[in-house]
């Protein structure tokens, strides 16, 4: 065995600390955030919100119908997509993919795209109830083939609709119709608002 | 006084350099001396410098050397410094390793349940079953699991006040030790093998045909029974037997309360204590705001009279409540006058009051009454004040009589509980039946009309069980949720042979415990969550219990295993022969019975479908009986025969009372983290039992705080670590049952020492129906030379003895209400200057007030605290090195001398500084004051520097030492609540006065356009409080209850001289007493 000594071990303890710091630096270099922009992964099924939002224009609280009840949005279930495909379709791979997924009782795996921290508490009820319009937040879904995460959804990113640079003018004029070019912040903006 | 002020000098100088400003002239009013342990009224013990230098260090216990020892042995002998070594280089690995954001999943329901909204509870009324009280709850549901309880606010038993134990029993629930299929034992050689139902079913039915047709005997043994569907379905399944039997059990039962009304009124019931309409309660014993028969009701109805809020001060009245008790208990500490003596004296001072009244001032129905004044007649108040040595003397129990006799028909006299099971309980409360029928409570206080129905435990139906197991005159036993190897005092009944000689045993439970160990097939039962149920707690009241998720494990429901074995063609009677399942025969029992009771217009399914929603049913209410028609029942004198002329205890001995704690009561929730780690009330030890001992007991003997001692009753030796606890008698010991349990689980095993060997039975005269005897036996102590150090909380957070606290008593208050404010009369906020600019609430300020005068410090707020906030357990040596997790702790203080002080109890928890001194020290700005008056601290941003914990007077903020979220293991992790972050190691939290449910109040109220209403917000500790002392609410309306409050003479503010300006407020702590409460023990001032 090898001894190591006092010396080689603070060199050693100072070597590795030294990396770390320029490893972390690098990273942050290419990564200037920690955002997800752009990320846009393949799906167990290649469901186009083009096809259902944009050409066939079905309303997006038809499959995500609890957006206006609760924090999350939801995936629609099997038997929402089956209200369509059980006649719309049916020769479709993917179609009977779903519909063999029904019968075995068996979810679908989707791959979550817009995904904040666990300690971030967001939620799409009293934002729709704002009237912020799904496209502030998830870009123009119904040109999407596959859906990608369009905004940066940081903190800072949260942060400069809240204070008023950012604010989607419908909801300013609801909320503050005599503020121009406003100032201060037009919702709250208190660490708890979304941190429990 | 000025030594007083010096010392505060020491501690805080900026405090006192600005108080000095204030004029000596308005000082005329002396708070109390608040202490927490004995050993700080020895001499200038703040003064010594070992304490000061204790004192001054981060913690109180050093951790460094202890936690040094505890890394080796966890991490395989990494210690801290070659930890540090390691971590560097694992650095540069672990950053890169976060480049990359893992690939989380979505996976939607494939018929989504049409009530359940993923993110939005769903809230089922059911009924806990963890014990026999049957109080309502409200189950909430995430995503189709139980996170949380509360109780129904609608069930006319709790009121929607939840105990601890309801509480944690959610804990219970997802318990990762439970048993999880069924289990076919040998036991001949022990061994033991999983097994499927089917296999256990066509055994079991295949035997029990078998001892059907050959008119065999089968037993059932449970505990008791809440619901009246159970006990029927068990009858008409032994009805295919012919000598089939039903014994219901209770260790704990009081059962010398129906014993003792049979013999006086004739009819053998548990009273309901209206203490709502008793402005004088007399306890001779009687735990009933920790342990009684119905501890959330009493302490509901005993708080309403503890109200000052809202009353003129000059003309207050507060109920008043004495108490006579061996252990200090929960209603010994809440007493505005308390005497301690030993088991067994109770009765003597409830002879002693009905001989002054009856005989000596021939007062009452019974003044003429030959019967009575016999058996009172060797009872003089002279010499029983004499033997026990009360303080005062003869004069106490006179005046005790005086005033009982000034409050009659609006007094209540109650007796008993565990500690007071001696060889005379029968005659204590048989005693106690006169003093109330002598002063005409009985069918005004005391009603014996609505009893508690559930009271069915028999120990001489288990005695006589076990003697004919023993001679092998049973052919089946089924016990259900009953542990009599563990609790029943095995040694006399001779139980583990008794089930040696039983062909069949079935153990059901959901554990498998003790009494498993003994069985052919231990069969899982469904968690109360999991089940059908229901409960009868009294005349009036039906309540329904419903299951909230779908079965874990490989449970089945005890009932439908008898609906399933009934199959095998056994001829049992009525509903139980054509019931489908369980459900099915709850809903047709209650179309028989209840619906028939209640005589509900619409249909059945209405009716039932009504009461599922609502959980409770009041038979009295939905006939339109209003009030309370009681009618007083005539005391019978001949039941005083039974009474033992007065006879003296020895002086010399020792006396045991064994009672139960309020966390584990007999130890069935052994294994319950939350509650084994919940501080005693009153010890404030947790994890462990212990022997309770007088200081000057401890003195005599020369024992100390941790000193392992043995003690030996009769035959028997157990040892414990010692507690010396104030307020007792100095010839009684008394330790906690429920501990050193052997088979429950990970948590319960070995955790403490099991002390139901040392229960006994009463040895009575001949033909005497056999009881169990808790207290009164004569013990021997004798020192080990061993030390145990016991995960002690009380000196953790200790305030290095600043005046934080005050009481005062009802006649102080009426003459001065201004000095139930003064912490200190030095310490004056209004000769304050502030350095600070005021913050400006537009919106809410959310603030808090608690009334200490009604807190009873049962510590129910700090598991629905642990519940709703997912606070972590950090085991028994953790807390040793002071780093329990508890948002919110209940503070026990004494005052006056140490032989009998009084009890002070205050919840602490973060006060939400407006000066906030955590927020100033942040160097990374993790703890900041939101625009609503929350200090909020933001957990991603803390780097644990721990400056804030420093700097914070009130000693409320905890730091994750470790990832102790790490210890929940397996189905544990389901208990969490999704809406608030599981914190990590290295971070500090504290309280947030329920963020998560402050925004779900606005969230509600912005629904219907509105801001939330006063009333419609409350913190989990204020919902589950039984004595609604805890008050949230908005300071920025005038009209909101915490504002009046908060305005009223009886506030104060912790520490007010800091200027830190706490969003809590306290309402000072005002006895009943007359004279001063501090005068006479001059230990008040440091010295």
């Amino acid at each position: 065995m090898v001894r190591i000594s006092g010396t080689q071990k603070k060199l050693g303890v100072a070597l590795s600390l030294l990396v770390g710091f320029f490893a972390i630096g690098g990273v942050l270099w290419v990564f200037p955030t920690a955002s997800n922009q752009g990320y846009a992964p393949e799906q167990p099924i290649p469901f186009s919100h083009k096809l259902h939002a944009g050409d066939n224009k079905i309303q997006c609280l038809y499959c995500h119908s609890n957006a206006d009840k609760s924090r999350h949005a939801t995936i629609p279930s099997l038997n929402v997509c089956l209200n369509c495909h059980t006649v719309v379709k049916t020769d479709s791979p993917y179609i009977q993919q779903i519909q063999k997924a029904f019968a075995e009782g068996k979810p679908i795996e989707w791959i979550r795209v817009h995904e904040l921290p666990d300690h971030a508490y967001f939620t799409h009820k009293r934002h729709v109830a704002a009237g912020v319009s799904c496209e502030v937040c998830h870009g123009e879904v119904a040109k999407m083939e596959r859906v990608e995460q369009k905004a940066p959804l940081t903190m800072g990113w949260c942060m400069e609709c809240h204070r008023g640079q950012t604010t989607p003018p419908e909801v300013l004029a609801k909320y503050h119709p005599n503020m121009k070019n406003p100032k201060g912040p037009v919702a709250p903006v208190n660490c708890n608002t979304c941190h429990n | 006084m000025d030594n007083q002020h010096e010392e505060l000098g020491k501690t805080a100088p900026h405090a006192t350099q600005l108080a000095n400003t204030s004029s000596q002239s308005d000082v005329d009013f002396v708070p109390p001396r608040h202490w927490i342990g004995p050993e700080e009224l020895q001499g200038s013990y703040w003064k010594d410098p070992q304490v000061q230098e204790k004192r001054s260090q981060e913690f109180y216990e050093k951790p460094v050397e202890f936690i040094d020892q505890l890394d080796r042995s966890a991490q395989g002998g990494v210690a801290r410094r070659d930890f540090l070594t390691i971590m560097g280089a694992s650095m540069a690995m672990a950053s890169f390793a976060c480049a990359r954001r893992p690939v989380h999943k979505i996976i939607p329901y494939v018929v989504k349940p049409e009530e359940i909204t993923p993110g939005v509870p769903n809230w089922y009324a059911s009924t806990c079953q963890e014990c026999a009280q049957a109080c309502g709850v409200l189950v909430k549901n995430r995503e189709g699991r139980p996170i949380k309880l509360e109780g129904n606010p609608d069930h006319p038993v709790n009121r929607g006040s939840l105990c601890s134990r309801g509480q944690a029993s959610v804990l219970g629930l997802y318990d990762p030790d439970r048993l999880k299929s069924p289990v076919s034992r040998n036991r001949l050689d022990g061994t033991r093998k999983d097994v499927d139902w089917n296999a256990v079913d066509a055994s079991i039915q295949a035997q029990l045909k078998k001892i059907a047709g050959q008119g065999g005997r089968v037993k059932v043994l449970s505990g008791e029974i809440q619901g009246e569907s159970t006990r029927r379905l068990i009858k008409e399944f032994l009805s295919a037997f012919s000598g089939g039997e039903h014994i219901e059990f209770e260790p704990l039962a009081l059962e010398e309360i129906p014993a003792a009304q049979s013999l006086s009124y004739g009819n053998s019931v548990v009273p309901r204590y209206r203490f709502d309409e008793a402005q004088y309660v007399l306890s001779l014993g009687s735990d009933f705001l920790g342990n009684g028969t119905s501890p959330l009701e009493a302490t509901k109805m005993w708080s309403e009279r503890r109200k000052l809020a809202g009353q003129n001060p000059a003309q207050a009245q507060l109920g008043k409540l004495v108490c006579f008790e061996s252990m200090m208990t929960l209603t010994g500490a809440n007493a505005d006058q308390r005497y301690p003596v030993r088991p067994g004296d109770e009765l003597k001072v409830a002879m002693a009051i009905a001989h002054d009244l009856i005989v000596k001032q021939k007062r009452s129905r019974f003044a003429q009454d030959a019967t009575v004044l016999a058996a009172l007649q060797s009872y003089s108040p002279e010499v029983v004040a004499s033997e026990l040595g009360l303080s005062g003397g003869a004069e106490s129990i006179r005046k005790v009589a005086s005033e009982l006799w000034e409050n009659q028909g609006k007094s209540i006299v109650v007796a008993g509980s565990v500690q007071t099971k001696t060889a005379v309980g029968v005659s204590l409360q048989v005693a106690a039946n006169l003093l109330n029928s002598a002063l005409e409570n009985e069918g005004k206080t005391v009603d014996g009309s609505m009893n508690y129905s559930y009271q069915r435990s028999s120990f001489a139906a288990l005695s006589r069980l076990a003697e004919e197991m023993k001679a092998g005159k049973v052919d089946a036993l089924i016990v259900y949720r009953s542990n009599p190897v563990y609790a029943a005092p095995k040694g006399l009944l001779g139980l583990t042979d008794g089930f040696k000689r039983v062909p069949l045993v079935i153990v059901v439970s959901e554990h498998e415990d003790e009494t498993a160990a003994l069985a052919d097939y231990v069969l899982p039962d469904h968690h109360f969550l999991e089940n059908w149920g229901d409960a009868h707690p009294n005349q009036a009241i039906y309540s329904l219990q419903q299951p909230t998720l779908a079965p874990i494990h490989s449970s089945r429901a005890f009932q439908d295993s008898f609906l399933v074995w009934r199959k095998a063609g056994l001829a049992v009677s009525g509903l139980a022969s054509k019931a489908l399942d369980w459900h099915d025969y709850l809903q047709n029992n209650w179309k028989e019975t209840v619906y028939q009771q209640v005589g509900a217009s619409g249909s059945f399914d209405q009716f039932w479908n009504g009461t599922l929603r609502a959980g409770v049913v009041d038979v009295f209410a939905a006939k339109g009986i209003s009030g309370n028609k009681m009618s007083p029942r005539a005391f019978r004198t001949a039941s005083l025969g039974g009474v033992p002329k007065y006879s003296a205890l020895s002086a010399d001995s020792l006396y045991l009372a064994l009672y139960a704690k309020t966390s584990l009561y007999d130890g069935r929730n052994a294994n319950n983290a939350w509650l084994q780690e919940l501080p005693d009330s009153i010890s404030s030890v947790t994890w462990d039992n212990y022997l309770n001992l007088s200081p000057a007991l401890a003195k005599k003997l020369d024992f100390n705080d941790d000193d392992v001692v043995e003690m030996i009753s009769d035959d028997r030796t157990v040892q414990l670590p010692v507690h010396i606890q104030p307020g007792l008698h100095p010839q009684l010991v008394s330790v906690a049952v429920g501990y050193g349990r052997t088979a429950v689980g990970r948590v319960g095993d070995h955790t403490g020492v099991d002390v139901f060997p040392l229960v006994q039975m009463a040895s009575g005269a001949k033909g005497a129906v056999p009881s169990l005897v808790f207290a009164g036996q004569k013990v021997n102590l004798r020192k080990t030379g061993k030390f145990y150090k016991l995960a002690l909380t009380q000196w953790h957070t200790a305030t290095e003895n600043r005046p934080i606290i005050n009481d005062i008593t009802l006649a102080e208050y009426r003459k001065n209400p201004a000095h139930a404010a003064h912490t200190d009369p030095h310490l004056r906020l209004e000769t304050v200057p502030s350095m600070w600019s005021k913050h400006e609430y537009k919106g809410y300020r959310w603030g808090m007030a608690i009334d200490l005068t009604s807190c009873t410090g049962c510590s129910a707020c700090m598991i629905a605290c642990q519940a709703e906030n997912n606070i972590p357990v950090v085991g028994r040596d953790q807390v040793r090195v002071s780093r329990q997790m508890h948002w919110i702790k209940i503070d026990r203080y004494y005052s006056g001398s140490v032989d009998n002080p009084n009890v002070i109890f205050q919840p602490m928890l973060c006060q939400h500084c407006e000066n906030a001194p955590c927020e100033t020290v942040c160097p990374v700005l993790a703890t900041v004051h939101d625009d609503e008056g929350l200090n909020v601290q933001v957990y991603n941003r803390c780097v644990g520097t721990r400056y804030c914990q420093n700097n914070c007077p009130y000693k409320v903020r905890r730091f994750n030492f470790f990832d102790h979220w790490k210890a929940y293991e397996g189905t544990a992790n389901l208990v969490w609540n999704p809406d608030v972050t599981v914190r990590t190691r290295g971070i500090m939290e504290k309280c947030t006065f329920c963020v998560q449910r402050i925004r779900d109040a606005k969230d509600q109220a912005k629904d219907v356009g509105d801001r939330v209403k006063d009333g419609m917000l409350k913190t989990a500790c204020q919902q589950t409080c039984p004595a609604d002392a805890i008050v949230f609410g908005n300071l920025n309306d005038p009209e909101s209850r915490v504002s009046k409050m908060k305005e009223s003479p009886q506030a104060f503010r912790v520490l007010e001289v800091l200027n830190t300006l706490p969003a809590v407020s306290y309402m000072t702590k005002v006895r009943n007493q007359a004279e001063s409460a501090h005068s006479g023990h001059g230990s008040g001032h440091a010295e």
